[in-house]
């Protein structure tokens, strides 16, 4: 059981690691200006680039049946000299990957995509500037000023409520009627997520001003908040199931599919509606980087926009709309307040957020479970 | 021949003090004759055996079989194992359990360096040396399928079959039942003669040394105490230690009052009384000498029989007899003389019974006073 | 007698690269260049186990300015001793509800005349064939809200809300202990065979009835064996990564390994964190294993076996027997029947909700169907038989190789032993981390790679690997070998021609086990995997944590099923030739 070290061994050993790092330092393309490229034979260069290349990697935390393998499919078919490949996982673990995965320098991905993943990685230093004409059809808002990230699709956030219990025309409508005593221990939210029970914190703070916020805060800690330790879908379907009555902050778009198969859920809306933006970036030190910007521009193409609008994606180009049932949800179709929180944003006001949940809801009955998903959703 | 001079190799426990091992032993074996190294476990003579062989390494002295020198300290010689020409049958008899009869026997002549014999040559030289020991039968049997006696012959067949100048047997029958090894006894013996091949062989058992060997060489603590043919050895024993290692015998202690020579006679003072004592060796005077005389060799008679006075005056004692008891083929009594008790050995006659008066005589020639270990 | 010389002690007989060459090394040169290539393996993971833990971690993972915070905060904060105690209850626990079970198993089969004993060696079986991911995730379908345990309680009693949480630290012992019964049980069982029943008739003989004979003999007897086994089951267990991450953090129990996986788990990464957690947990293993080899070193004197006058007995319990009988085949069904019950309902409904019989209605084979299609799947048990098989492939003939070296005593070879042996020290995720230092840090572009997977294995399973091939070398006597060197042939041929055929059976064995051992792992593949490295264990978890568990089921069920049968194989192996099976 005990180590012996060979220290001649080991400085042998260590030495020929030297070489061998400087022999196997991977060569940076260099090609890397057409990430930036504007020039007229923008796309041609791309074509020609991406069929020396061959092969793509996506990393992506959408859905895979519905949305990122059409998406994969769609685009392989326009370019069949490109191999795709893509792996789906939560935003959190693809940038874990890719972080590790630069720090070994043994970078795989090429295109990352998914929500709460761009701080980190601006953060990190681990993606470049980019631009693609694609990006025109897009408000300025919804792209980086350094061009490090597009938006890639829209969350808009409401309140689930079981209608079996609370019936069309009683339940909350604002977060002030929320206050109302009666909800008292009937209002459950997500924990451990960038846009739950944080999210919900940061809008109001954003909305009111932190002094206003924090009294409402202090006032709805009164309320026993039921703190829900897992995925958004599976909180929806405990409102269906009747566990909870309500639950705040959830993903707009989740109820109004379960009704749609008949289940006894509504949403309401809360003004402002926050609403936050998936990312897609480049990694720095991508290996297939002309058939990444062919991706990214198909992407944000009609074709790849209207694969996002099937799976019940918030498509972000403008002129395409989501699916009809989504209208009510989308703040600027339905008329309603947005409170759009950038990345930026959400990234700063995290820790003060934070503090607010610890100081008056931590107490809160925990609940977790380990999801028994009947489908699979986002 | 086989010559080894002052070998010498002794062993270190983990604690540091010295342990066993052969420490300086010198003989030399004829072309064609079975030497055996006999004695109590831990006297060397399987260090010595395993020395020649090459599995051991000594730390001097040197080895050479006919004109090659196996081992030489001085000149820091020593032939791997390998390339010595000796094979051997180790005790627990070391058949491979993955080949079968065939392949075992033939295995020296696969892997030995120099020239290569070609498949019908080793088939030749395997079938004649199976035949040899009486297992040209179960040529293709798996060797796992053999009994005790059975592996031992194939042993003997697989050291055997590169024709080597020495043979190297270490407790070959020790691992067998009584019966077996008396037959496996005359067995080997017989193959050792008709092959002519010299042989050394390592034993425990002092009768089947007797048995077997042309010549033995009884070993104890590291050293050999004599060496000499079987009669040699029994009958003419040099030191305390080989008369009572092999057979048995009467040891009684006595004072001896002048040097004496080798093959000369003098009187030992010992408790039974003045005893005429043939000498083997060289010995100078000694208060405490031991004289000794095999049960065997010893007259016994009724005192006042005619027969007890045919018996010489020399060397001629009365005593009681203390307890008979019968062998069967010999009847063993026990007679108590000036406070010793004297074993004899004779064929059972009705005309003594215990608490009789008998009178003893021990033939000067077979009584001899030797000292306790060759020094 | 005319004056000795004696020649330089050291040098060895023979020796693979001759005699002349080895006078110049201390050390056998096979057995240099053995050492060289083990500490190449193990040796980076060590220092950049240490340096992670001494050094700043910077968001893109790189290592800072020097800093002793990592270990400061650990003994400052709450966190860690928290979780500490967490896991020393959870260890003891674990080990006294294992130990438990197994004595009870062990001496039913082994010392009376229970009918049905022989099925106990299928629990051995299957429990080396099943994944531990998919044991435990079974265990909390059986005893979780919607599960069979909390309805029949419900029904009894007439509650309304499940009674049972398992995600607690009662379901972390709980399920731990059971998953550990079948070792415990091994261990036992020939403790318990091996002993003379001469000392139990004498007990009986002087009156003393079955049960006083068994607390006061029987078990006396046996209480090093125990008292060394509740160590080591308290250690496997404190070092255990599975049930902690699925049973205990779900119910916000978490122990120290836990805490490693999370602090890895954070965005950015918290390498220091974790380094200084896995450093100290390595500590309190390795001494905790010291003590375990002292004691266990105490329990051999105390077996019984006594040559020629041995048997062992059999206890006649008359009409007794089947109320242990009965007992045996409940706890059969406990550890196994059970777990593979509940996978296979659940790999045959569309979704889970509890046990009844209108889901009796709803069977389907759906989920083995989109399984069996589903590329990933194909893949994981691609790279998972790849993994098994590579690491078992270098680990058989490599310890091989190190414990002939060490048996004949080559000068040096016991270096090979405890370089070996070493890495028994190292928690399973320790390990993990270690190398994932290593992967990170290097510039060989091994990280997410399946052969980074099959390095760290290799390592991991390199002491399994030795025990065995040392129990091969060891039924292989010494006068085979000498028999070959004095029928001419060279070292090497004697190796190649002799050694090897006869070390073949426990090289075989030697493989089947680390193969079967090394795809069952979690702890390893979780920190190590890629998208393109993914293999079954780590499948399995994601599936669970994804929510898709009537797929989970599907998938682990068809996997445990072809795993039991090289289990089986690898049963039948090591009875032929004599080697044990743990």
């Amino acid at each position: 059981m005990t180590k012996v070290t060979k220290y001649r061994a080991t400085s042998l050993f260590f030495g020929g690691l030297a070489l061998l790092a400087v022999a196997s330092t991977p060569l940076m393309s260099s090609a890397q200006s057409i990430l930036t490229y504007k020039g007229k034979d923008r796309s041609a260069k791309l074509v020609a680039g991406a069929k020396k290349e061959g092969a793509l990697t996506i990393y992506s935390a959408l859905t895979v049946n519905q949305a990122l393998r059409p998406l994969a499919d769609g685009f392989q078919n326009k370019y069949p000299f490109i191999k795709v490949n893509f792996w789906r996982g939560s935003s959190r673990k693809i940038a874990q990957k890719v972080l590790a995965e630069r720090r070994a320098n043994s970078l795989v991905a090429d295109v990352l995509e998914g929500s709460g993943l761009s701080q980190i990685m601006v953060k990190a230093k681990g993606v470049v500037p980019f631009s693609t004409p694609f990006a025109n059809n897009i408000a300025k808002k919804y792209r980086d000023q350094n061009g490090l990230w597009i938006a890639s699709r829209f969350s808009y956030f409401g309140t689930a409520y079981n209608q079996k219990v609370i019936p069309v025309g009683t339940q909350p409508k604002t977060y002030k009627d929320l206050l109302n005593p009666k909800w008292k221990g009937k209002i459950a939210w997500r924990i451990g997520s960038e846009t739950g029970a944080l999210l919900f914190i940061s809008n109001l703070r954003i909305a009111m001003g932190d002094k206003a916020a924090t009294a409402y805060f202090a006032k709805l800690s009164n309320q026993g908040l039921i703190n829900f330790k897992g995925s958004a879908r599976t909180l929806v379907n405990r409102v269906v199931e009747g566990e909870y009555p309500l639950a705040i902050q959830i993903f707009a778009h989740h109820p109004v599919i379960s009704a749609k198969k008949g289940a006894k859920i509504g949403v309401q809306m809360m003004q402002p509606i926050p609403s936050v933006n998936g990312t897609i970036m480049v990694p720095k030190g991508v290996k297939n980087v002309h058939a990444a910007m062919l991706f990214i521009d198909y992407y944000l193409s009609e074709a790849g926009q209207n694969v996002l609008k099937k799976a019940r994606y918030f498509p972000v180009v403008q002129g395409i709309n989501p699916r009809k049932e989504l209208t009510s949800i989308t703040p600027r179709l339905a008329g309603l307040k947005e409170n759009y929180v950038k990345p930026e944003t959400l990234f700063k006001l995290r820790k003060g957020s934070q503090k607010i949940f610890k100081k008056y809801f931590k107490h809160g009955k925990t609940v977790v479970v380990k999801r028994k998903k009947k489908k699979k959703k986002k | 021949m086989l010559k080894v001079e002052n070998l010498f190799k002794q062993y270190i426990r983990e604690d540091g003090t010295p342990g066993g091992g052969v420490l300086g032993a010198s003989f030399e074996v004829a072309d064609g004759e079975l030497f055996t190294l006999l004695g109590p476990s831990g006297c060397g003579k399987t260090t010595t055996l395993r020395s020649i062989a090459g599995l051991e390494r000594p730390q001097g002295g040197n080895i050479s079989l006919m004109d090659t020198t196996l081992f030489n300290a001085d000149q820091l010689v020593n032939i791997p194992m390998y390339e010595r020409d000796i094979g051997m049958v180790f005790q627990s008899y070391a058949i491979w359990p993955h080949m079968n009869v065939f392949e075992n026997a033939a295995y020296p002549l696969k892997v030995a360096k120099g020239k290569r014999l070609s498949a019908s040559e080793v088939r030749e030289n395997v079938h004649k040396v199976l035949e040899l020991v009486g297992l040209e039968d179960y040529i293709e049997r798996p060797s796992t399928q053999l009994s005790g006696g059975q592996q031992q012959r194939l042993a003997l067949a697989r050291a055997l079959t590169r024709e080597p100048g020495l043979l190297l047997l270490d407790e070959p029958l020790s691992n067998l039942d009584a019966q077996l090894r008396e037959q496996m006894r005359s067995e080997l013996k017989r193959l050792q003669r008709e092959t002519g091949v010299t042989a050394i062989y390592v034993t425990h058992d002092q009768s089947e040394a007797l048995a077997i060997s042309d010549r033995i060489a009884v070993m104890s603590d590291g050293l050999i105490m004599q060496i000499g043919s079987p009669k040699d050895i029994y009958e003419r024993p040099t030191s305390e230690f080989v008369a009572n290692f092999i057979g048995t015998t009467n040891l009684l202690r006595g004072v001896l009052g002048s040097d004496a020579t080798a093959g000369s006679q003098a009187a030992v003072e010992t408790p039974l009384g003045k005893l005429i004592c043939t000498f083997t060796a060289d010995v100078i005077a000694s208060p405490s000498i031991g004289v000794v005389i095999r049960p065997e060799n010893i007259s016994i008679a009724k005192t006042g029989d005619s027969n007890a006075a045919a018996l010489p005056e020399a060397n001629r004692f009365n005593g009681t007899l203390l307890t008979e008891t019968y062998l069967g083929e010999i009847v063993e009594y026990e007679v108590g003389v000036a406070n010793e008790k004297v074993l004899i050995r004779t064929k059972p006659t009705e005309l003594l019974m215990p608490q009789d008066s008998v009178t003893l005589h021990f033939p000067t020639l077979q009584t001899l006073a030797l000292i306790e270990r060759p020094n | 007698m005319t004056k000795v010389t004696t020649l330089n002690h050291k040098i060895n007989n023979g020796g693979l690269l001759g005699g002349r060459v080895k006078q110049f090394f201390a050390v056998s040169p096979i057995v240099a260049v053995l050492a060289c290539i083990l500490l190449v393996l193990i040796l980076p993971a060590v220092i950049f186990l240490f340096q992670s833990s001494l050094h700043e971690t910077e968001f893109d993972g790189s290592f800072g300015v020097f800093t002793f915070q990592y270990y400061l905060d650990l003994v400052t904060g709450d966190q860690f001793f928290n979780n500490l105690i967490n896991a020393t209850i959870y260890a003891v626990g674990s080990a006294a509800v294992a130990i438990s079970i197994g004595v009870l198993l062990a001496w039913i089969v082994e010392r009376t005349n229970t009918p049905g004993g022989g099925w106990v060696l299928i629990i051995s079986i299957i429990s080396l064939g099943i994944p531990s991911v998919l044991y435990t995730i079974s265990f909390l379908m059986l005893l979780g809200k919607v599960g069979p345990a909390n309805e029949i309680l419900m029904w009894i009693t007439g509650a309304e809300d499940p009674l049972l949480n398992v995600y607690s630290l009662w379901g972390m012992i709980f399920i731990e202990g059971i998953e550990f019964a079948p070792l415990s049980y091994l261990l036992l069982s020939s403790v318990f065979r091996s002993n003379d029943a001469s000392f139990e008739e004498a007990s009986m003989m002087s009156g003393a009835g079955i049960l006083q004979t068994f607390r006061n003999i029987t078990l006396r007897l046996a209480q090093p064996a125990i008292l060394a086994l509740l160590i080591l089951i308290f250690i496997r267990a404190f070092e255990s990564f599975e049930t902690p991450a699925l049973v205990g953090l779900p119910g916000n129990v978490s122990v120290i390994t836990t805490d490693i996986y999370e602090s890895i788990d954070e965005v950015p990464a918290n390498y220091g964190q974790a380094g200084a957690f896995s450093v100290v947990l390595l500590f309190i293993v390795g001494a905790l294993l010291i003590w375990y080899n002292r004691l266990s070193r105490n329990a051999e004197k105390f077996q019984t076996i006594t040559g020629k006058g041995f048997r062992p007995r059999v206890m006649d319990l008359g009409k007794w027997r089947w109320l242990t009988s009965a007992i045996l085949a409940l706890l059969f069904m406990v550890i196994i029947g059970f777990p593979i019950g509940i996978v296979l309902w659940v790999s045959l409904v569309p979704y889970y909700d509890g046990v009844s019989l209108e889901a009796l209605q709803l069977f389907t084979f759906d989920n083995y169907r989109t399984v069996f299609n589903a590329r990933s799947f194909h893949e994981s048990i691609g790279n998972t038989v790849i993994m098994g098989g590579a690491a078992a492939s270098i680990v058989a003939p490599f310890t091989a190789l190190c414990a002939w070296l060490t048996v004949r005593r080559y000068k040096g070879a016991w270096i090979l032993d405890q370089l070996a042996t070493s890495p028994l020290i190292f928690p399973a995720i320790v390990m993990g981390v270690a190398f994932l230092q290593v992967f990170l840090n290097l510039p060989f572009g091994l990280y997410g790679t399946l052969l980074s997977i099959i390095l760290a294995s290799m390592v991991r399973y390199l002491p399994y690997g030795m025990r065995y091939s040392y129990a091969g070398i060891l039924q292989i006597h010494t006068e085979l070998e000498e028999a070959s060197s004095m029928s001419g042939a060279r070292q090497t041929t004697t190796f190649i021609r002799i050694v090897m055929p006869l070390v073949a059976p426990a090289m075989v064995t030697c493989w089947l086990f680390v193969f079967l051992v090394s795809v069952k792992a979690v702890s390893i593949p979780i920190l190590l995997a890629g998208p393109k490295s993914q293999v079954v264990a780590i499948t399995l978890f994601d599936m669970w944590e994804n929510g898709i568990t009537n797929e989970l089921a599907a998938m682990g069920a068809t996997w445990t099923a072809f795993m039991t049968i090289i289990s089986l194989i690898f049963y039948m192996l090591a009875k032929r030739y004599g080697l044990s099976v743990r």
